[in-house]
């Protein structure tokens, strides 16, 4: 697989160094060099919130850090998750002694890493919250959500907790902002062709040039099914319908949409997913309240796209709707 | 037979070598389920792990604690960090002495296999790397043998493969291709093997 690097070992740290040098309103911190922070310390008293994850997702995670969003990311190597060390010093540089909320999304080696850490800097009285993103309903049954991965639906949870915390809640009102966000928010994917690991030329999973999958997740886990490529609007009819089957209870009828990119496909064909996406919503009773549409959460050169819905109340709505500023994605004015 | 620094230090050399020679072994039984990356990142850990100074070290508790906070700044990866988690067991367990008995490993690699459960949320039987340790625990923990400690760990270690080669994944990333994983060697428990392999070979 051609891909523009120097060598696959230096992948992760030029990227951040690029990436860095881009946005000086973000730093490169931490003793190994692999925590992405705001160049500007926060407002003593603001709630902090990390999140943390492997490289090859961008804007996931690291993209994210910014006002209204993110204080600190701690970065892995591509798909795996970031070290302890660099989980700690995330969270230390995003304490302004009001407490950090860790939120990322449900893996195996994220959440035993940012547990370590936050056991770690609770010894020195910084106080540690943790939600996890669960929102691929592809991923585990409905009885088992909360062994659900965390995919694109956790950009919604950064940013209503971020517009929370921006407002200086409390540690607890940011937590449960970020929780409520992710018990409403729901996500499927579906994956056209794979990615691949620099310098690796076997792919995070195999399909025919034909064939779509429904429910591959964003390293190439196995999905729902897989058949000959469907026309768009058959796609989406399906990813619609699977995920208001999930509906939470007691939900109005406003929701936010993210038609998000995988990496490799386009806009054009993005827009052709959201244009059903509306019609379908329409035809359920939904009002899109905030639509997105974009390459939100990739996974490098793997193209598809996924579907996230989050079901908003007032309170969900004005936080996605608050300013925010990142250098992939901006809200109104700072 | 006891353990010290010294012979600590010379395993994780023989470890270092015997992972490197299986890195490709390792990174394509991973690409069956995972990212095929379980080889390149166990090597990458033990080659920082056997950059540790051991001679500047006296206490085992602390060579171990150094290995855990080598180990941990190469990797994030679930199997890496159980790995870590058993170290740091094991650290506080020897921590002030400068040996470990023999006799004592059973019970430090039946602590640190708890650990490993608990942080990872997984179970025996899940088909993991806690399932070799499991077996190489009851192996040598076994009083009814005389069968040198060695041996034993190494047969185990390749018995808990093959008995689980033809059952379910039931955590992690192989928990989602649960299906494809009947018939698969789990990545984690081949590392074991090698892992083992490498410290019995001084015997």
């Amino acid at each position: 697989m051609k891909k523009l690097i120097n060598a696959p070992e230096r992948y992760v740290d030029e990227m951040l160094e690029g990436l860095t040098l881009a946005h000086p309103e973000l730093s490169l911190i931490g003793d190994q060099g692999r925590v992405v922070a705001r160049s500007t310390i926060a407002q003593p008293g603001k709630v902090g919130i990390v999140s943390g994850g492997g490289s090859g997702h961008l804007p996931l995670f690291c993209g994210y850090v910014g006002h209204g969003l993110l204080d600190a990311c701690a970065i892995g190597n591509v798909f795996e998750g970031p070290n302890m060390a660099s989980c700690e010093d995330a969270i230390r540089r995003a304490d302004s002694g009001a407490g950090v909320l860790c939120l990322y999304g449900n893996y195996g080696g994220d959440r035993m890493n940012f547990d370590m850490a936050s056991e770690l800097v609770e010894m020195d009285s910084i106080d540690v919250k943790t939600v996890l993103g669960t929102d691929d309903i592809a991923s585990a049954e409905a009885e088992e959500a909360a062994k659900r991965r965390g995919v694109a639906g956790l950009v919604f949870a950064f940013k209503t907790s971020g517009a929370r915390a921006a407002k200086m809640g409390t540690l607890e009102q940011v937590a449960q902002i970020a929780q409520d966000t992710v018990s409403r928010t729901r996500t499927i994917g579906m994956g056209l062709s794979p990615s691949f690991l620099p310098g690796s030329s076997v792919g995070s999973f195999e399909i025919e040039p034909h064939e779509v999958e429904m429910g591959t997740g964003i390293h190439g886990e196995k999905g729902i099914w897989r058949a000959p490529l469907q026309k768009a609007d058959q796609l989406v009819d399906e990813m619609v319908e699977r995920l208001l089957d999930e509906k939470p209870d007691n939900i109005g009828s406003d929701v936010a949409v993210l038609v998000n990119g995988m990496g490799a496909t386009s806009l054009e064909e993005l827009f052709i997913l959201y244009r059903r996406v509306k019609q379908r919503l329409d035809g359920f009773g939904f009002s899109i309240r905030v639509p997105l549409v974009g390459s939100f959460v990739t996974s490098m050169e793997m193209a598809g796209a996924s579907l996230s819905l989050c079901f908003l109340d007032k309170e969900l709505e004005t936080l996605l709707k608050a300013p925010a500023s990142c250098p992939f994605w901006k809200v109104g004015d700072i | 037979m006891i353990v010290t620094v010294q012979s600590l230090a010379d395993a994780v050399r023989r470890m270092e070598a015997a992972l490197l020679a299986d890195e490709a072994k390792l990174n394509s039984a991973d690409s069956l389920m995972g990212d095929g990356d379980t080889g390149s990142m166990l090597t990458r850990m033990f080659t920082a792990i056997a950059h540790i100074d051991f001679e500047a070290i006296d206490d085992i508790g602390q060579a171990f604690r150094e290995m855990a906070r080598a180990g941990s700044s190469t990797t994030g990866s679930s199997l890496g960090t159980l790995i870590i988690v058993a170290l740091i067991t094991v650290a506080k367990a020897t921590n002030g002495n400068t040996s470990l008995d023999a006799h004592d490993i059973a019970a430090h690699i039946g602590a640190a296999k708890l650990a490993m459960m608990t942080r990872g949320r997984s179970a025996i039987g899940d088909k993991t790397i806690i399932d070799g340790l499991d077996f190489v625990e009851r192996a040598i923990g076994d009083t009814s043998t005389d069968e040198p400690l060695a041996i034993r760990a190494v047969v185990a270690s390749r018995l808990a493969v093959e008995d689980f080669r033809n059952r379910t994944s039931r955590v992690g990333r192989a928990r989602l291709l649960a299906d494809r994983s009947v018939g698969l060697d789990d990545p984690g428990m081949l590392a074991l093997c090698t892992i083992v392999r490498a410290i019995a070979n001084s015997e």
